[in-house]
C-alpha cells in the first residue's frame, strides 16, 4: 500500500506484557488508595482554610500553633506556602471564631489575610455524593457514545464491546491518577480538591479522544480490508495513529506544564492531575485500547470453539 | 455546504479567506478596543468624521481574580408550603439584592441555587462580618404614619442644630461625633422628620396578592391582615383618614419611587388612606405599572413571611492581592503555553505547522472576543480551561496532518492529499470533540463556581477549535498549496 517500508512495532504481539504491566499499575494504584486513602479537601469534609502572608519573615509553625492553641480549635494543621505565607486548616469556623483566630495570630507578627474559606459539613457531604455520581455518569456516557458511534462497525468485535473496552480504559486512567494522588497525599499532604476532580473528569473527556482515534482507525481498516486478521488490523491501527497520539499529547502537555510551572498555586495540582491523566490516557490508547479488544475476541472465539 | 474542491471553482478562495480575515479583525478590535478607539479619534479629528467608538467592554473576571467575598446561605423553608418555595426564594433574592445595592457594592452576584440555597458574591469587599450581618438580618416591614406639623418642625429644627454643630466641629477640627452628642436630645435628629412608626408591622400582614380592577384593568395590590392585624389596621387607618401611610422595608422605602434605580431616603412610598378600613382586607390602587405592583407584592410578602438566612453555610474570601498575582501568573502561563505549542508545531510540521500556528493565533483572538462579548466569567479555572484548550485545539490539525502525510506517501498530489486528509480525519475529530463537550456539559451542570468557569471556557474552546481546524487551517492549506510553495513537498511533510 505504501511506497515506503513501514516499520511496524508489534504492539499486539506483546499484548500480554502490556496487559500485565497495566494490571500491576492498577493493583498498585488500588493498593495506594486503600492503604494511604485519599485526603479529601475541605470542600468535601467541611472545614475552614485561612491563608495569611506575613510582612516580614514567617514565624516557625511551632510559634503559630502555640498562639492559636488556647482557642481550642479542632483539626488544626499548618502548611508553609512560598516564603511568607502560611495556610491554616481547621474545623468549620463561624465569623466569631474566624475573628478570634485572626486576633490570636496578631501575636505572631504583622500579616495580611490573603484568603479565607469555610465550608459547612452539609455542603461537603452533598458535594462528595454529587462528584461520585458525576464521575460514573461521565464514564457511562462515554461507553454509550462509543457504542452508538461505532454501531456500524464491521467485523468480529461488536460496537458495545468497543464501548465497554473504552469504559475500562478510562477507569484505568482515572484510577492510576488517583493512586498517584493517594501517594502524593501520604508524602506531601496533597488533598483531593474540586480542581483535581475537575481535571480528572476533563481527562475522561480528553482520553476518550485518543481511544476514539485508534478505534476509528480499526474501523476504517476493517472497512478497507475484510480478510485480514483482526489482531493484525489492530496492530496496523496502533502504528498508524502512533505519531498523532504522541504529538497531540505533547501539544496538550506543553500548555499544561506552563500552568503547572507558572500559574498560581491554586492551579498547580489541577495541572498535575491533567498531566497524569494525559500521560496515562496516551499510554492506554497505545498499549491497552486495541490489546483489550484482541484479547476479548480471543476469549470469545475459544468459547465458541468449545 | 460550499465545496471548494471542485476544480472549476478551484481558485476561488476569496469568500472563506475574507470571512476568516474579517472575523479575526473584528475579534481583535473587540479584544483591544482602546487601540481601535485611539485610531478612530485620530481619524475623526483629521478627517472631520464622527465614527462612534467601539464599546470598551471589560472581561468578566471571576471572584478569585478580583478578590472579594463568596457566601452561600441555606434558607429555612420548613414553614413554607412546597408550592410557594420558588416564589419565597425569589423574594429572598430580591431582598438581599436590595440590601446589597444600598450597601454600594459594584457588580454583586446574587443567585438562587437549588431549592433553598442563595449564593452571594461581593467583589472587592474586605470585611466579611459586615456583609454577613447585613444579609443574615430578618426582613423588617413597617407601616408608618405622618407626623404632625409640630413634630416635623421640631425634628427639622433639631437636625439643623446638629448639622451646624457638626460643621463647626469640622471647621475647628474637633471630634464631630462629640459635637453631635453635645446637642440636647440629639437622637431626635436621627429620626425621620415626616413619618413615625405605627404598631403595624409585617408580623400582622398575612399576605399580599396581585389583582386587577375589573373595570379599568389597572393593577391592584390586595392586603390580607391576620386577626390582631385587622384590629390594628382599623385603628391606624381610623386615625389617618386622608393622610398617607408610608411602607418601609428594612428602614427604606419599599420600592424605588423616583425611578433613579436605587432606593434611598429620597424615595417614599405612601398610599393615601381613603377611609377607615375594618375586616382586615385592604387594596392599594392607582399603581402605575404591573411591574411595580409585582415588586410591591413580592416585598410585602417578604415582610409578611420573613425567611431569615442566618449564618452562611459556606464562605470564601479572596484578598485582592492574591487574585491579582494569580491572574498575572496564569496569564503568563498562557503566553508561555501558546508559544511552546507554536514552536513545537513549526518544528515538527514545517509549513503546515506555521499555518496551524497562524490559525491558533486567530483562534485565541476570536475566543477572547467571544468570552468578552458573551460575558463568560474569567476565573482562574476558566483561564486554565482556556490554556488547556489551546493544546487541544491543535489536535484536529495534528490528526489532519498525519493523514495528509500518509496520502502524500501513497503518491497523491498535495491538493488531493489535503482533501483526503481532511475527509479521513473528520470522523475521529467529530467523535473526539463531541465526547469532550459531553463531559464538559456534565461538569457545567454540576454547578460549583470553579467547575462552571472551567467547563464554560472549555466548551467554547472546543467548538471554536473545530472551526479553526476545519475552516481556517484548511483554507490556508488550500491557498498555499495552489501557489509555487505547493511544489516543494518537503515543506509540507512532517518531521516523522
Amino acid at each position: 500500500m505504501t511506497s515506503k517500508i513501514f516499520i511496524m512495532i508489534p504492539f499486539i504481539k506483546y499484548k500480554n506484557i502490556f496487559l500485565i504491566l497495566t494490571a500491576l499499575a492498577v493493583v498498585a494504584s488500588a493498593a495506594a488508595i486503600a492503604y494511604f486513602g485519599l485526603k479529601p479537601g475541605v470542600e468535601f469534609t467541611g472545614g475552614s482554610v485561612l491563608q495569611i502572608e506575613y510582612a516580614g519573615e514567617r514565624p516557625a509553625n511551632g510559634v503559630i500553633s502555640e498562639k492559636i492553641a488556647p482557642l481550642g480549635l479542632k483539626d488544626v494543621s499548618l502548611y508553609a506556602e512560598g516564603d511568607k505565607s502560611v495556610i491554616i486548616r481547621t474545623e468549620t469556623l463561624d465569623e466569631t471564631k474566624h475573628a478570634g483566630l485572626l486576633n490570636a495570630l496578631d501575636a505572631t507578627g504583622q500579616f495580611t489575610e490573603k484568603s479565607f474559606e469555610t465550608i459547612g459539613p452539609v455542603v461537603g457531604k452533598e458535594l462528595t455524593d454529587k462528584m461520585t455520581v458525576l464521575v460514573l455518569i461521565s464514564l457511562l456516557a462515554m461507553l454509550v457514545y462509543i457504542a452508538v458511534a461505532f454501531r456500524n462497525v464491521p467485523g468480529p468485535v461488536s460496537s458495545w464491546q468497543y464501548g465497554v473496552a473504552s469504559f475500562f480504559i478510562l477507569s484505568h486512567d482515572v484510577l492510576v491518577s488517583l493512586g498517584i494522588f493517594a501517594a502524593l497525599g501520604a508524602l506531601y499532604g496533597v488533598q483531593i480538591t474540586i480542581p483535581i476532580i475537575t481535571a480528572l473528569l476533563t481527562v475522561v473527556g480528553y482520553a476518550i479522544n485518543n481511544v476514539i482515534v485508534v478505534y476509528d482507525r480499526v474501523r476504517e481498516n476493517l472497512l478497507r480490508d475484510h480478510k485480514a486478521d483482526f489482531a493484525e488490523i489492530s496492530n496496523r491501527a496502533v502504528n498508524q495513529t502512533l505519531s498523532r497520539q504522541i504529538n497531540t499529547s505533547v501539544a496538550t502537555l506543553l500548555p499544561v506544564f506552563a500552568i503547572y510551572f507558572w500559574a498560581g498555586a491554586s492551579l498547580k495540582y489541577f495541572a498535575l492531575a491533567l498531566i497524569l491523566g494525559i500521560v496515562t490516557g496516551t499510554y492506554s490508547s497505545v498499549f491497552l485500547a486495541s490489546q483489550l479488544l484482541v484479547v476479548w475476541m480471543g476469549w470469545r472465539n475459544k468459547k465458541v470453539r468449545k | 455546504m460550499l465545496s471548494f474542491a471542485n476544480p472549476i471553482m478551484k481558485k476561488n478562495y476569496w469568500f472563506p479567506l475574507s470571512f476568516i480575515l474579517v472575523l479575526a479583525v473584528v475579534s481583535a478590535a473587540f479584544c483591544f478596543p482602546q487601540y481601535v478607539n485611539q485610531g478612530i479619534d485620530a481619524a475623526n479629528s483629521r478627517l472631520n468624521w464622527s465614527v462612534p467608538h467601539l464599546p470598551d467592554k471589560q472581561f468578566t473576571l471571576g471572584l478569585d481574580v478580583k478578590g472579594g467575598v463568596h457566601l452561600e446561605y441555606q434558607a429555612d423553608l420548613s414553614q413554607v408550603p412546597e408550592n410557594d418555595r420558588a416564589t419565597v426564594m425569589a423574594g429572598v433574592k430580591d431582598l438581599i439584592d436590595r440590601r446589597i445595592n444600598s450597601y454600594g457594592v459594584t457588580e454583586p452576584q446574587i443567585q438562587v441555587s437549588g431549592q433553598n440555597r442563595l449564593v452571594v458574591e461581593l467583589p472587592g469587599i474586605e470585611s466579611i462580618q459586615q456583609a454577613i450581618d447585613w444579609i443574615g438580618a430578618t426582613p423588617w416591614l413597617q407601616f408608618s404614619e405622618q407626623r404632625s406639623q409640630e413634630e416635623t418642625d421640631k425634628i427639622l429644627a433639631k437636625i439643623k442644630e446638629v448639622q451646624d454643630k457638626v460643621k463647626e466641629a469640622q471647621d475647628k477640627k474637633t471630634d464631630p461625633q462629640a459635637a453631635m452628642q453635645s446637642v440636647p436630645d440629639y437622637q431626635l435628629a436621627l429620626q425621620n422628620p415626616y413619618f413615625k412608626d405605627t404598631e403595624l408591622t409585617g408580623k400582622y400582614l398575612e399576605k399580599a396578592t396581585l389583582n386587577f380592577d375589573q373595570n379599568t384593568s389597572q393593577p391592584i395590590v390586595e392586603l390580607q391582615f391576620n386577626g390582631d392585624g385587622a384590629k390594628i389596621f382599623e385603628q391606624v387607618t381610623g386615625r389617618n383618614v386622608d393622610k398617607p401611610l408610608a411602607i418601609y422595608l428594612d428602614g427604606l422605602s419599599i420600592i424605588d419611587t423616583n425611578g433613579d434605580g436605587k432606593i434611598d431616603n429620597s424615595d417614599l412610598y405612601a398610599p393615601k388612606v381613603i377611609q377607615k378600613i375594618s375586616g382586615g382586607k385592604a387594596q392599594i390602587t392607582g399603581i402605575s405599572s404591573v411591574e411595580e405592583a409585582k415588586t410591591l407584592v413580592k416585598r410585602l410578602n417578604e415582610g409578611a413571611l420573613p425567611v431569615p438566612l442566618g449564618q452562611p453555610i459556606s464562605q470564601e474570601k479572596i484578598g485582592p492581592t492574591l487574585g491579582a498575582v494569580s491572574f498575572d501568573q496564569t496569564v503568563q502561563a498562557g503566553i508561555w503555553g501558546f508559544l511552546m505549542v507554536v514552536i513545537f508545531m513549526v518544528l515538527y510540521y514545517r509549513l503546515s505547522g506555521v499555518l496551524a500556528s497562524v490559525a491558533l493565533a486567530l483562534y485565541t483572538v476570536v475566543l477572547l472576543a467571544i468570552f468578552k462579548l458573551m460575558g463568560v466569567t474569567m476565573s482562574l479555572a476558566g483561564i486554565g480551561g482556556f490554556i488547556l484548550s489551546i493544546g487541544m485545539a491543535v489536535d484536529a490539525n495534528v490528526l489532519i496532518f498525519s493523514r495528509m502525510k500518509e496520502e502524500i506517501e501513497a503518491g497523491k498530489s498535495l491538493a488531493a492529499a489535503i482533501e483526503e486528509g481532511f475527509r479521513r480525519a473528520w470522523p475521529a475529530i467529530r467523535d473526539g470533540n463531541f465526547t469532550t463537550i459531553v463531559v464538559a456539559l456534565i461538569l457545567f451542570f454540576l454547578g460549583t463556581s470553579f467547575v462552571k468557569g472551567f467547563a464554560a471556557t472549555l466548551i467554547w474552546g472546543i467548538m471554536l477549535s473545530m472551526y479553526s481546524a476545519i475552516v481556517v487551517t484548511r483554507t490556508f492549506l488550500r491557498v498555499l498549496a495552489d501557489t509555487k510553495l505547493g511544489k516543494w513537498l518537503w515543506f509540507w511533510k512532517p518531521l516523522a
